[in-house]
């Protein structure tokens, strides 16, 4: 019992009765004839880290600014905490935003900043800056106070925006690429130190991003965008392991898609032929009609070297090492297996480099279990 | 030989950062510098029934001494009579209220360019520049028709029936800010879209976002933002309308005392050239002064230790 | 005669421009003219030129202060000036500024009439450095209908009272009153109106004048020096102060337009200031023979005698008399009648403290203070 309770707290959207905190409804963005967003509804429960995934132009960032307030939807309508803040302008909204460039005030200093937005509350002289120090200390940032953001490095800035649309105490917080403009390696601490501050307070943020690995690390449930639609909205899991479109499959980490044609249902698996030649069977509980055209998606890591290699073998695929990207703890194959088809293969290296089973130009027969790959009609 | 080119080269390049570093003092020399010290010579000299009419500051007498006489009369004049002093006063008046017409005129319209489709902004700018082409003197001109008892906007007025009788706009201080705000309020458009075009529109949305509505965004991000195009534009507008003689003398009505009035009587109308060099000098120093020490403010706030 | 128009500052550039596009480019005699705006014939440079052979160069002026501070600052350019005899051209004579006339070059010289010439030795002993060109009068430029409608068919419109009896002036205020800007020529009508010496530089008699002055201003449109020409042809005044050729320059124009605005010419009964304007050759001019040789141009009867007919105003040369159109001859604005000669006021040149208090006086009366 107690484990359910738990489990319904951390994944709500599992739970029937529970609420939404941000309700998108139908929401629908044209710019004159081009629709940003397009038809999207979408539930995020409080305390999540939700994210926004797709590629530049998708309409992640529209999306993010409607919640916002600073676009209003073309149709549609948009509740946050059960009211409808559809015609609520920005200023009115319990809402906050990181703005991708930060939008830090260039004539202020760090802490002005980060004041600015409680001198539109109507705080107290002493309130103001006590959640100014708050702030200032939460993100480590108390010495930089009298700064002005033209004196502070990238990350900094990051902090002092993010200080600064947290001193609201929202209970929503939008962050727009938050650490786009980071450096490669303080971008991975500041993925943890985002999520970490995000169980502390405990309020929900919405993130978009465009690169998978963060929306991977960070968030409770991604929803990946394409051309103003919503594909997919799930957790990073089953994004990964279950993806439901092709777009989805190829969009997060590296996949072999297969195509090919419904051979035959058998129980609760299908079988498929391949345009490379090849059977393949997987586990998938949906009836597929006879000759339907499906693609397979098998990701690298789930391949392994074959022994038992049959001419007419079923999740079986033989060809030619063409490149081997060597990442250190795995390493990447390229297999020839037709001259319009590569198969990519992840290989843990557990010998020394020097010792490797596989080398270039060595032929090599690749498996997988019906298990481990979906069949994608879409 | 070749230790010769390259001493010859060596100079080459010795004259040529000479001539990098020199042009601007050049520059600075021959067309302030030495004006200046001409004004200054005759400043200090007296009038003179001669030519050119004034006196020389020097003279050789015998025994090769030099007699240097410097009249510092009309400095006195300058300072003690309260005509001057009230026509610098009405001159800073004047060039105040026109620089304040102008700006509560051109901030919009710049901020409406700088915020307009991009197509639209080079047509736009192109309608402010344009009057430019046509003489100042004949455009000045123009607006005496346009104001005039039996003029345009009169006919206008009337023939709408808004007014019974011909108002009497010509010749009077708003005949004056008329002209100066139609003359000069490119200058202070132009370095405020200058300025405007390259303020970040995401700003005023994180502004949004922090609970701030438009006209208080306006206040706290836009304007403190803008403020080094608002001060060039106004410094633009200011600093000649001070000097301003042909508008309050083509348009103004008779009471207009404005220093460049004042200047004109007493270059051409007295024949005191030393006393209207006095006038000029005195102009520039109560001019000059307040900018120098803005400036130096400025200098101090922005180098402050953080 | 006339004072500051900003307009002819851009005006020589224009005359500068035309001249020369007709003028063949070939490097040819040219004589340097420095005159007043509308202050010759149509065709009398084209005429010297083709007569010479020397392409005249024309600048503009409204104004004899201009002229005078050119001359003052040295390296004018010009051959050929025309100042007003006083009191600009006495003190530029004082001041060194002309060269002596070689009388022997113009021939024209002693038929000039000998009442004028008489005048200007009192400044010019000898006649060595002047000419006289044109003779005009300040008077009033009236607008008869508005005038008559404000005071009543039977007011005389010929006396200063109309500026300065601050009842009638008070009438005319909405229809419109100008005066020239030009200290000397306000305090003299303001002091003949109060019957002193125009000329007075007594202090009492300037402080009346000046009060008169400071009533009057209440009623004053404007104090310009050439404005008044077009406003009072189109109707938008109905006084000025001005000069006689001006003022039957802005009558010749109101009855092209006929539009129903009548303008007349009055020479104040109280008295009025002749001006006579006079032709000399800088000391610094570069080309003095060409000079001399426009100077006598101007001497020709015939050639004098269109200027007249031209611009209205009179000119000193008795042989061109009969040659002036009879409607000019026996216009009284322009060829005064012996009677209202007597009682013109000849300007003495005042000292340069005169001078100065004179327009400080003007510049208060002017800002109201």
């Amino acid at each position: 019992m107690a484990n359910s309770v738990e489990r319904r707290n951390l994944e709500p959207w599992q739970d029937p009765r529970a609420m939404p905190y941000v309700r998108i409804d139908h929401v629908t963005k044209k710019f004159n004839d081009i629709y940003a967003v397009d038809d999207v509804t979408l539930d995020i429960y409080q305390g999540e880290f939700f994210s926004l995934l797709g590629s530049s132009g998708c309409g992640k960032s529209t999306l993010l600014r409607l919640m916002a307030g600073l676009e209003r939807p073309t149709a549609g309508r948009i509740y946050i905490d059960g009211m409808d803040v559809t015609d609520m302008p920005a200023y009115s909204r319990p809402v906050n935003m990181m703005f991708q460039s930060y939008a830090l005030f260039p004539h202020m200093t760090v802490e002005q900043n980060v004041e600015f937005g409680l001198k539109q509350d109507r705080l107290s002289r002493q309130e103001r800056a006590e959640r100014v120090s708050d702030m200032l200390t939460l993100l480590q940032i108390g010495e930089l106070r009298k700064r002005k953001p033209d004196q502070l490095s990238g990350g900094q800035r990051q902090r002092v925006a993010l200080a600064r649309t947290l001193a609201k105490h929202p209970k929503l917080l939008l962050l727009d690429e938050p650490l786009g403009a980071l450096d490669k390696r303080l971008r991975e601490s500041a993925q943890f130190e985002l999520v970490n501050l995000q169980e502390r307070i405990g309020i929900t943020f919405v993130t978009v991003t465009h690169d998978q690995e963060e929306a991977m690390t960070m968030s409770t449930r991604i929803a990946v965008m394409d051309a103003g639609r919503i594909l997919q909205v799930d957790t990073p899991t089953a994004i990964y392991e279950y993806p439901e479109y092709r777009f989805v499959a190829d969009f997060i980490g590296l996949v072999n898609l297969f195509e090919g044609r419904v051979v035959e249902n058998e129980g609760d698996q299908v079988v498929i032929e391949s345009t490379v030649g090849r059977r393949l069977r997987l586990r998938d509980l949906r009836p597929h009609a006879i000759g339907a055209p499906v693609t397979v998606a098998i990701r690298p890591e789930k391949l392994s070297i074959c022994e038992t290699y049959q001419e007419d073998g079923v999740n079986q695929i033989k060809g030619v090492v063409e490149d081997i990207a060597y990442l250190g703890d795995v390493s990447i194959y390229r297999v020839r297996v037709s001259p319009a088809m590569l198969v990519e293969m992840t290989l843990t290296n557990v010998q020394p480099r020097t010792e490797q089973v596989l080398t270039w130009g060595q032929e090599v027969a690749m498996e997988w279990s019906p298990t481990s790959g979906v069949v994608l009609t879409e | 030989m070749h230790k010769l080119l390259a001493k010859l080269r060596l100079r080459d390049r010795h004259l040529a950062r000479l001539v990098n570093i020199g042009a601007p003092y050049l520059w600075l020399g021959l067309f302030f510098l030495l004006p200046f010290a001409i004004v200054l010579h005759i400043s200090l000299a007296e009038t003179a029934l001669a030519q050119p009419p004034y006196t020389s500051l020097w003279e050789w007498v015998d025994d090769g001494i030099l007699q240097i006489r410097l009249n510092l009369q009309n400095f006195s004049t300058v300072f003690h009579d309260e005509l001057y002093l009230a026509a610098f006063l009405n001159s800073l008046g004047v060039a105040l209220v026109g620089t304040v017409l102008c700006l509560l005129i051109g901030y919009p319209m710049a901020y409406a360019i700088a915020t307009a489709p991009e197509r639209w902004r080079v047509v736009l700018l192109m309608l402010i520049i344009l009057p430019f082409w046509t003489s100042f003197l004949i455009r000045v001109y123009a607006w005496i028709s346009i104001l005039k008892p039996n003029g345009l906007l009169n006919h206008l007025l009337m023939g709408l029936g808004v007014i019974d009788a011909p108002l009497t706009l010509l010749h009077t201080q708003t005949a004056i800010y008329i002209g100066v705000v139609y003359s000069y309020l490119p200058f202070m458009i132009l370095p405020l879209y200058a300025n405007l075009t390259r303020l970040d529109f995401s700003l005023l949305e994180a502004a949004a976002d922090l609970g701030c509505r438009p006209f208080k965004a306006f206040l706290k991000v836009t304007l403190p933002l803008s403020l080094p195009g608002l001060v060039a534009g106004s410094m633009l507008v200011f600093i000649p309308v001070v000097g301003e003689f042909v508008i309050p003398d083509l348009l103004g009505g008779p009471d207009n005392l404005m220093i460049g009035n004042m200047l004109w009587t007493e270059f051409f109308g007295n024949k005191d050239w030393p006393l209207a060099a006095a006038l000029t000098l005195s102009l520039l120093g109560l001019l000059v002064a307040p900018f120098v020490l803005m400036q130096r403010l400025e200098r101090r706030i922005e180098g402050e230790p953080s | 005669m006339p004072k500051f128009n900003a307009l002819h500052l851009v005006l020589p550039a224009v005359w500068v421009g035309l001249l020369s596009t007709i003028a063949p480019v070939h490097a040819e005699e040219t004589v340097h003219l420095y005159n007043w705006n509308d202050y010759f014939a149509e065709n009398t440079l084209e005429e010297f030129q083709k007569k010479t052979g020397i392409r005249p160069v024309l600048d503009l002026y409204d104004n004899n202060d201009v002229l005078e501070a050119k001359l003052f600052a040295g390296s004018s350019g010009y051959d050929v000036v025309f100042p007003t005899a006083r009191p600009f051209g006495a003190r530029q004579i004082k001041a060194g500024l002309y060269q002596p006339l070689d009388k022997s070059k113009l021939p024209g010289l002693d038929q000039l009439d000998p009442a004028v010439m008489a005048s200007l030795k009192e400044l010019d002993p000898d006649n060595a450095h002047l000419v006289p060109y044109l003779l005009g009068t300040t008077g009033l430029g009236i607008n008869v209908a508005k005038v008559k409608a404000a005071l009543g068919p039977d007011a005389a419109i010929d006396t200063w009272a109309i500026l300065f009896d601050p009842a009638q002036a008070a009438k005319l205020k909405s229809c419109g009153i100008s005066i020239l800007d030009d200290a000397t020529e306000a305090f003299a009508a303001a002091l003949a109106w109060l019957g002193k010496d125009p000329n007075s530089r007594v202090s009492d008699d300037l402080d009346a004048a000046a009060k008169a002055l400071k009533d009057a201003r209440k009623s004053i449109r404007y104090f310009h020096s050439s404005q008044y020409i077009s406003d009072l042809a189109n109707g938008d005044l109905c006084v000025a102060h001005g000069y006689s050729g001006d003022i039957l320059q802005a009558r010749s124009r109101a009855e092209e337009a006929a539009k129903g605005v009548t303008v007349s010419f009055q020479i104040p009964r109280e008295g009025a200031v002749l001006a006579t304007d006079v032709v000399a050759i800088p000391k610094d001019a570069p080309n003095p023979a060409a000079a001399h040789a426009f100077i006598a141009y101007l001497l020709e009867p015939a050639v004098i005698a269109d200027i007249t007919n031209h611009v209205k105003y009179a000119n000193a040369n008795p042989a061109a008399t009969p040659l002036v159109a009879e409607a000019v001859r026996t216009d009284p604005g322009i060829y005064p009648t012996e009677a209202v000669r007597q009682k013109f006021i000849v300007l003495k040149t005042p000292s340069d403290k005169q001078l100065r208090d004179l327009n400080r006086r003007w510049t208060r009366i002017k800002a109201e203070r």
